[in-house]
């Protein structure tokens, strides 16, 4: 794609707004130039983006819904049995663990095909500190979230994100929502601020872009990090989002398989209390390296 | 057939589904659509390279399903309903999301075919013009061309029916 023509037309401008000169730089940033001293361009460009966000917002929730049985019958010949459960969830296991590898390289890199439940969101702007405590990270959930109607259920295990760079310590954490419908919740506190995560599996391994909604006057910043949707509200700086979008991502997306939750999590209680969550993981539910900042 | 290639064919049927809705504007057509195409494509499984991109395989026999039965499929030209956006949007159906849909609905509603299958491809997928090039087996300077002019008629239609006042989503 790389051309050595100085000359932008309009084709350029095209190509850019689509996103399709993420893998020329030297040509994106001749048109990121253009676009600069030509307002019109830059308004072109911009409302091409708009287009597409409003189209993926029309039909994105398609990606989300089950897969009609029939079509389903179609691939495999027949109504699925345990044994294709079985095989399905080992493959897609194995991609999780590519994706959490290469999520931000392999990426959409318009991040069209998310769907953010509605509930997601809702719930991060109306979180008030109502939920049940448990300790562990592990997240229990089945493959219908992630790869489409099965029954059986895998664990998923991600670190906690270190956001003591950005002087947020882990000072609390729960689920919230029923059974088979549950967000994580992590809250961080820092001076005089504090910061609520909430995390819930999603379809799809692909990084996409951060969108903010307000409800009710609270601001909620979301996006997709690998098998995950990340909700974000709290007091952060409009500076300091990106960045913290950043962190939480690279722990986040690095998510991978564990056969089951190790039981001595599932008992160890948090009981709500601030700075139990440092004795409230097994260590085996961090890798070795991790330190133990991950968790203070 | 192996099991990593159904899955795989598996892990494209919501993106086919979108793709379908958005063309034809009806689940049911949509659903009937992805099913004809997904019993074409195992017909023909041995015609897909492994080399190509499975994605642009599937697209491209959903592609010429459709063509081949536009009559069946072919949408009556309204506007999207309210409660079709709100059953189909992402976001929470505030009142203000809830026009942009209508909008951006209408907008599509008002191209040519051959412009609207093109930037749904680009809009939905994120395809770059080789891919919806082989998709939709014409040259890239055609899917380039009718890309630009699809962006542009969308870009007039809209500007016309917002007019000046023209309606922001929240942040």
């Amino acid at each position: 794609m790389t051309n050595d023509r100085t000359e932008i037309r309009e084709i350029d401008l095209h190509a850019y707004a689509e996103g399709l000169l993420d893998m020329d730089p030297a040509r994106r940033s001749a048109v990121e130039r253009h676009l600069a001293q030509n307002p019109e361009a830059g308004e072109f460009a911009a409302d091409v983006r708009r287009q597409n966000e409003e189209i993926r917002a029309l039909y994105g929730g398609a990606i989300a819904e089950p897969i009609p049985e029939r079509h389903l019958e179609v691939v495999w010949g027949h109504r699925r049995s345990g044994v294709g459960r079985l095989a399905r969830s080992a493959a897609a296991a194995a991609l999780l663990i590519v994706g959490g590898l290469g999520g931000w390289v392999l990426g959409d890199r318009y991040g069209g095909e998310v769907f953010v439940p509605s509930a997601l969101i809702e719930s991060a702007a109306t979180y008030g500190g109502v939920q049940r405590e448990e300790p562990g990270l592990t997240f229990a959930t089945t493959p219908d979230m992630l790869f489409g109607p099965a029954s059986n259920e895998v664990w998923l295990r991600f670190d906690v994100p270190d956001l003591s760079g950005f002087g947020f310590h882990l000072a609390d954490r729960g689920r919230l929502g029923a059974p088979g419908n549950e967000l994580l919740r992590l809250t961080y506190e820092g001076q005089d601020r504090a910061l609520n995560l909430f995390v819930r599996p999603r379809d799809g391994m692909d990084t996409g872009w951060m969108r903010t909604a307000e409800i009710d006057g609270v601001e909620v910043h979301y996006w997709p990090a690998g098998a995950f949707t990340v909700a974000m509200t709290g007091d952060v700086a409009e500076a300091e989002i990106v960045d913290l979008a950043g962190e939480i991502t690279r722990s986040i997306d690095a998510a991978g398989f564990v056969d089951q939750p190790p039981a001595a999590t599932a008992a160890s209680p948090m009981k709500g209390e601030p700075g139990a969550a440092e004795t409230g993981i097994d260590p085996g539910l961090l890798p070795a390296a991790a330190p133990s900042s991950q968790v203070n | 057939m192996n099991d990593d290639l159904k899955w795989m064919i598996e892990r494209q049927i919501p993106h086919l589904r979108r793709y379908a809705i958005a063309l034809t504007r009806n689940r049911d057509h949509a659903d009937d659509l992805v099913q004809d195409a997904l019993e074409r494509a195992l017909r023909k499984r041995h015609l897909w390279s492994r080399s190509g991109r499975l994605r642009s395989w599937l697209f491209r026999i959903l592609y010429r399903t459709y063509v081949d039965g536009r009559r069946r499929f072919r949408p009556e030209k309204v506007p999207a309903e309210p409660g079709t956006i709100d059953g189909m949007a992402t976001q929470p159906p505030d009142q203000e999301h809830r026009v942009e849909c209508r909008n951006i609905a209408a907008a599509l509603d008002r191209l040519p075919d051959e412009q609207r299958e093109v930037v749904l491809l680009s809009a939905l997928e994120g395809m770059q013009y080789d891919e919806m090039a082989d998709v939709l087996d014409v040259p890239i300077g055609t899917v380039r061309s009718r890309l630009s002019r699809g962006r542009e008629t969308l870009r007039r239609v809209r500007d016309a029916e917002e007019g000046p006042a023209r309606l922001r989503r929240v942040k």
